[in-house]
């Protein structure tokens, strides 16, 4: 029992990190951002490649993944996802899309449908609590997917950016009008949320065995926790992080690890139609009617 | 007078003269082409009529069902399950299949569609993944995720061939057949009018709540026939191959690259983007989806209006000159 | 005098004790008042008085509190904005919802389709309806252009025109005047003139006091979302509470008449 509740709280720190960014993109720019599964799974390959070629510790690697999907993040929406944002969340969504069947594919293509991972010397060894095993590995990934909210979230309100950000995705009329430059924020901010994406993929990359469709689950997740924690929301993505692993940690032992997808889903589609706010957060942009 | 009498004349004509070559066009291919052509014009068929039948939804209820796809699922498994598990005839199946992926459909609508825009078409990604991780989950029923056989058509290559081109030729014609109607109905001004403005519609006497319904019913019974096709056409099934959220998006631009709301629009996308896509399927197989993903990142950036709309607007430019004198002192 | 009911003019539309809360804040509270067959009533009071909020009630948008709101000499309490519709109230709004891709005859035929004794008006039928409402509103003309194309008044026009084609026995309008000029304002005066004449009850929400007086034969004063009086123009235009909670202010200002 206690087992189930420490695999659940040790993974609900990675799906918090994986929905944070996730979340940010949807609340400040409404945009669904599909292709938030991509940059996990490039994450992941940077982690992988530095550690097969170079040796690198998986968790040095981090900033490096985190930088080079910034750099992407920040193409990507300056070149063509700012172009079509005008036209509203169902045509980024299908934009992203687009972005999220090139980028896989390129993967594929480069890298092969091969499942593969990283197992550093570590690897194995857990600390064992009163019967409980804890993975060092798991641990440390958790406390890291911690650091890095609670990071984000200082950025967020105690930076002059940060500040512009919030404002932006509060009225991005009214932030255009006190001089913040609206295209730049969020390009930015898609930026961010690719960086935190990364960051996520490297993670998972020492946990799980990675190929190219491995940020696709992370994505469903991902949507999953931002709908129940709330739009943009970051106690929200904490929260819905843990409890989702929580949930999936008891569905795999009650009902069987088949069901608990279906169980995510069934949550998802449930909470837009009953409490479309969340369970923390703010109202929708569409909202119901 | 009789000069518009002589020209509407003229134009009936040419629409016969239309039409009478389009469906020596239809009829022809089976004949004609080679096993490997006529696959392809059969997926082009299959992608029509899907593209038609979400655009029900997208294109005049302007509800985005990007999930749409989970009724082909459901329409897949009717049919296999049917065959599979209790001897049903194919056709008695493939009308099982309409119905039921209609009725969830009908299930699923007064609640999920009190969502709005974008919200609704996440619930819809939600239903279909749902559904997939379910049919999985059912195995004993539908196979599970080590997938289903489906019996194979009782008949030669030729024999088959021909009986899948004509299966979706004949689905195609019943989608847009469908649409037609729609467009001219009530029901097609009733939701053309919500997709505008919900409150504004409702006050104008439009049930609102019924026509949404309606409108994903008849979406979902056209897909899950298609789907039902497919799943005999390909006689092997497993639920990523029915539940594929990528094709469902697919469809989805179809309807959009075409025209969403237009009647014949989605089918000129469908066949557009997925002759496009089997042309590069053949040089480069590898890339294939790949391509895909620019083709949607390119639509969406340049005719995010669709086909019909540069035709639309074509049409106004000519018209415009043509008129433009009357226009001037009026 | 006007608020004697003659026996001929029974209440078409009887509010009783109408309340509307919205996260506890009274928008209207406990509002009677009567609409009989054949007059035009006009409804004004400072901006948040609950004008829109009223009219929203009756057309069943928003679904009531608190009360009771009988039209015909039945409940309407409950009912769908569609079958409200159907029982022949029609609404124009303030905020003009033209149905964008749709030309105007089709938007006016939307009307025509679903009103009252529009069962089985097939969509064909329904446009030749459209085209001779829209005449009547001055719209002939540019029946098939589409909703864009048209300029405020034009709009106003259409957002008239598509009530009307409901066939309404009672008629809502909602600032229908706002916006346009002085012009405008009294072609438009003589249009609703008209539609009353033709037999249908008006309800009539207008920030133009020159036009609302003129048209009304009763008005009913609303305040922070309650009825503070009631009367014809010239009483209402006496009356003090008037002066200091509404006209007194809007008069006092030079933005009147």
């Amino acid at each position: 029992m206690t087992q189930i509740v420490v695999n659940g709280l040790l993974t609900g720190g990675v799906y918090a990190l994986v929905a944070v960014g996730f979340s940010l993109v949807w609340g400040v720019m409404n945009v669904v951002n599909i292709a938030h599964a991509s940059y996990i799974m490039l994450g992941a390959y940077i982690s992988y490649w530095l550690f097969h070629l170079y040796g690198w510790d998986p968790f040095l690697s981090i900033p490096v993944s985190m930088a080079a999907l910034f750099v992407l993040g920040y193409l990507v929406a300056s070149v063509v996802l700012n172009r079509v944002i005008r036209y509203g969340l169902v045509m980024t969504l299908v934009l992203t899309f687009g972005v999220d069947l090139i980028l896989q594919n390129a993967a594929l293509i480069l890298w092969s449908a091969d499942y593969r991972s990283i197992t550093p010397s570590y690897a194995g060894a857990s600390l064992a609590v009163g019967g409980v095993m804890i993975p060092y590995v798991r641990f440390a990934v958790f406390l890291l997917a911690l650091v890095l909210v609670v990071l984000f979230s200082l950025f967020l309100s105690k930076t002059r950016t940060g500040n512009a950000i919030q404002a932006t995705a509060l009225n991005p009329f009214a932030a255009q009008l006190t001089g913040v430059r609206i295209d730049r924020i969020y390009a930015l901010t898609y930026a961010i949320g690719a960086a935190l994406a990364a960051a996520a993929g490297s993670m998972i990359s020492v946990i799980y065995t990675i190929q190219p469709q491995v940020g696709n689950v992370f994505l469903t997740r991902a949507f999953v926790i931002t709908v129940l924690g709330g739009l943009g929301s970051i106690p929200g993505a904490l929260l819905g992080g843990v409890l989702l692993g929580l949930a999936e940690s008891f569905a795999t032992v009650t009902v069987g690890i088949g069901w608990s997808q279906a169980v995510s889903f069934g949550l998802l589609v449930l909470i837009l139609v009953v409490r479309p706010q969340g369970l923390l957060g703010r109202r929708f942009f569409g909202g119901v009617g | 007078m009789s000069a518009s009498q002589s020209s509407s004349f003229a134009r009936r004509a040419a629409w016969a003269f239309v039409a009478l070559v389009l469906a020596v066009a239809a009829v022809l291919p089976p004949f004609y082409l080679s096993g490997y052509w006529v696959r392809v014009i059969t997926s082009l068929l299959m992608y029509g009529a899907l593209a038609s039948a979400i655009n029900i939804m997208v294109g005049f209820a302007g509800y985005p069902a990007l999930g749409n796809i989970a009724f082909f699922g459901v329409g897949a498994y009717t049919v296999a399950v049917l065959m599979v598990k209790y001897n049903v005839d194919f056709f008695v199946a493939l009308l099982a299949a309409g119905v039921l992926a209609g009725l969830y459909a009908a299930l699923l609508g007064r609640a999920v569609l009190r969502l709005r825009g974008a919200y609704f078409g996440i619930a819809t990604i939600g239903i279909n993944h749902a559904t997939s991780e379910i049919v999985t989950n059912l195995d004993s029923l539908t196979g599970g995720g080590r997938g289903t056989i489906v019996p194979f058509y009782p008949g030669g290559i030729q024999e088959e061939r021909m009986f899948f081109y004509f299966l979706m030729l004949g689905l195609m014609l019943l989608a847009v057949g469908t649409t037609w109607l729609i467009s001219r109905s009530r029901l097609g001004y009733g939701l053309r009018a919500l997709k505008a403005d919900q409150e504004g519609a409702s006050v104008m006497g439009v049930n609102t709540t019924r026509f949404k319904v309606i409108a994903w019913t008849v979406s979902a019974g056209l897909t899950g026939l298609v789907g039902g096709a497919y799943a005999y056409w390909l006689s092997f099934l497993e639920p990523p191959y029915v539940f594929d959220i990528t094709m469902g998006v697919k469809t989805y631009i179809m309807a959009i690259l075409g025209g969403a709301g237009t009647v014949v629009g989605p089918v000129l996308g469908a066949f557009t983007l997925e002759l496009l896509s089997e042309l590069i399927w053949g040089r480069f197989l590898e890339a294939h989806m790949l391509v895909l993903g620019i083709v949607v990142v390119l639509v969406v950036l340049f005719i995010p209006q669709g086909f019909m709309s540069l035709f639309a607007q074509l049409a106004a430019t000519l018209k415009r000159r043509r008129t433009g004198e009357v226009r001037a002192d009026g | 005098m006007a608020e004697q009911r003659p026996a001929e003019r029974p209440p078409l539309l009887v509010g009783r004790g109408v309340t509307r809360y919205f996260g506890g804040v009274a928008a209207v509270q406990d509002v009677d008042f009567e609409v009989r067959a054949g007059e035009v009533l006009g409804l004004i009071g400072p901006n948040g008085a609950g004008k829109t909020t009223l009219m929203n009630l009756i057309s069943g948008l928003l679904p009531l509190s608190r009360g009771d709101l009988i039209f015909n000499g039945r409940s309407i309490k409950g009912l769908s904005p569609w079958d409200i519709a159907r029982l022949g109230i029609a609404r124009t709004f303030q905020i003009v919802k033209p149905f964008t891709g749709m030309t105007l005859r089709e938007n006016v035929a939307m009307g025509a389709m679903f009103a009252r004794d529009g069962k089985g008006v097939s969509a064909r039928e329904a446009l030749e309806v459209a085209g001779e409402v829209l005449e009547m509103v001055g719209l002939g003309h540019r029946m098939n252009a589409y909703t864009d194309e048209l300029n405020i008044a034009m709009r106003k026009r259409l957002e008239l025109a598509r009530a009307l084609a409901l066939n309404p026995r009672l008629l809502l309008l909602d600032e229908v005047m706002a916006g346009l000029n002085l012009r405008e304002v009294e072609r438009l005066m003589e249009l609703v003139r008209s539609i009353n004449a033709r037999g249908v009850t008006i309800i009539v929400i207008e920030h133009v006091m020159k036009a609302i007086m003129g048209i009304s034969d009763r008005i009913v004063v609303l305040h922070y979302g309650k009825k503070i009086a009631e009367g014809t123009p010239q009483q209402v235009a006496q009356d003090e509470r008037v002066i200091t909670a509404y006209l007194g202010r809007r008069f006092g200002q030079g933005k009147g008449a």
